[in-house]
């Protein structure tokens, strides 16, 4: 036995002695900590109940970067095309669905659009201002819901060396049970050292990116998803022309965080060819799309 | 050295013509809701969207055109000796859009040439970078609110139906399945 498996071993040991005790230390639910803490000690994935806990506090942090659009029919009208892309990836009887996508339009005017674990996603009103068809919205959405599906955000978080170590992942998790329960427990020092880590790989997560050679899987697949859900996938193709001819201050977190968009038209022309059969049953629907968003 | 001096006057001469040119046709375009573009390369314009289709003409690379619409893979253009076509996809690059000033007269033409679309309200405005989201407190007001706009699995399958938009099982590609 390895000495890094004899440690987590010898971790685990108090952890499940603790599983489902609802042994609580103060305001804190040791026993919920512990049962969030399994997956992480034992090497597995998160649950996806504790993606949905980080991706919600994810989800504020940079949504609270910007802010909400105030157009309710343009947020109502991203979450219809959204949930119908995200109901053609994995099924929720896989258990590796979300339980819910949400889908949220802040007002920014630079091009950008972010996956967060647990089902949140978020675009920037400075996208969909470049865009002209639900197609390529379709596109743009399909990338992101790809993102959660083969859960590539979470993956990176698991990998991150911000966080001092995975446990504090559960920690928060269990914090959350606490803040549901109304027992949050706001001087605990530990809380306020695992919240300040959070930001930092959040911070970390959407300035400095994922990897590659995850961004392209993203832009293959979602190529795929949206040509499932009956959209035209060349949209993907010209999506990624708009994104190469904007300017890069308009782009700059972007293309901090994403391959070269030469590179990536390469990968989605090889995806596109691969579905082009399809293509011809296929929607692009410029005027839904400009009707639900031509609000001024 | 007087060749090389006539050679640099060529190219730049060149250059003006071409910056013309596109000015005449970006701003013509901005008027037509058009996209002005680039080639890419050398291109058989066709007389309709198929690889089958008679040759318009054949325009030199880093020719200006504008983009009418689009029909799949090919993009519907007219180039500037008024030749009207279609090209593919891939041979044409989208001419930059500039980031202009809010209320500058190029940013009311950018505006305009959108026309479609223009839900951003806080134009002009940096948008987020490293430092806003260092900086974020995080706000789950504005989280709650988002979740007011949720929409069920149920009324989006309602929603596409209205649209026509029907469903197709296709896998992902395998690796290196081209």
């Amino acid at each position: 036995m390895t000495k890094l498996k004899l440690v987590a071993l010898v971790c685990s040991i108090p952890l499940l002695l603790l599983l489902g005790c609802g042994l609580k230390v103060g305001n804190l639910d040791i026993g919920k900590l512990a049962q969030a803490g399994k997956g992480v000690v034992t090497g597995n994935k998160l649950s996806q109940e504790e993606q949905y806990i980080i991706g919600r506090k994810m989800t504020a942090i940079v949504v609270g970067s910007s802010q909400l659009h105030k157009s309710a029919k343009l947020q109502r009208y991203v979450n219809s095309v959204g949930q119908w892309i995200a109901s053609h990836a994995v099924p929720l009887q896989s258990g590796k669905a979300p339980s819910r996508w949400q889908f949220i339009v802040i007002d920014t005017p630079d091009f950008n659009a972010f996956a967060m674990p647990g089902g949140f996603i978020v675009v920037s009103s400075g996208a969909i201002d470049r865009l002209s068809s639900e197609a390529e919205l379709a596109a743009v959405l399909a990338h992101e819901i790809i993102h959660v599906e083969q859960q590539h955000q979470v993956k990176a978080i698991e990998k991150s060396k911000t966080l001092s170590n995975v446990g504090d992942l559960a920690f928060i998790a269990a914090d959350y049970h606490q803040t549901q329960k109304g027992g949050y427990s706001q001087d605990s020092f530990k809380n306020r050292q695992i919240a300040t880590e959070l930001f930092n790989v959040t911070q970390n997560l959407y300035t400095k990116g994922i990897s590659r050679e995850d961004e392209l899987d993203a832009d293959e697949k979602a190529v795929v998803l949206m040509t499932r859900a009956g959209y035209d996938p060349y949209a993907y193709l010209s999506v990624m022309q708009i994104l190469e001819s904007t300017d890069d201050s308009r782009k700059a977190l972007l293309l901090a965080t994403h391959p070269k968009a030469s590179e990536r038209i390469h990968t989605a022309f090889r995806a596109v060819s691969y579905v082009e059969k399809y293509a011809n049953k296929t929607k692009t629907l410029e005027s839904r799309f400009l009707s639900n968003v031509q609000l001024r | 050295m007087i060749i090389r001096q006539k050679q640099t006057l060529e190219r730049k001469r060149r250059k003006i013509a071409s910056l013309v040119a596109f000015s005449v046709l970006f701003f013509t375009s901005l008027m037509l809701q058009a996209a002005p573009a680039i080639l890419v390369l050398d291109t058989k314009v066709k007389s309709s969207p198929d690889f089958n289709a008679n040759d318009v003409t054949t325009l030199k690379k880093d020719s200006v055109v504008e983009i009418i619409k689009r029909e799949r893979g090919w993009y519907q253009i007219n180039a500037s000796e008024k030749v009207n076509g279609w090209v593919t996809l891939l041979q044409v690059r989208f001419a930059p859009v500039e980031q202009a000033a809010s209320g500058s007269t190029l940013s009311k033409l950018v505006n305009l040439r959108k026309g479609h679309s223009s839900v951003t309200a806080t134009t002009g405005v940096r948008g987020i970078g490293e430092q806003d989201l260092k900086h974020s407190k995080g706000n789950f007001d504005a989280l709650e609110a988002a979740s007011n706009y949720y929409i069920s699995p149920a009324k989006a399958t309602n929603f596409a139906k209205k649209a026509k938009l029907a469903s197709t099982a296709i896998a992902y590609k395998e690796e290196g399945n081209d």
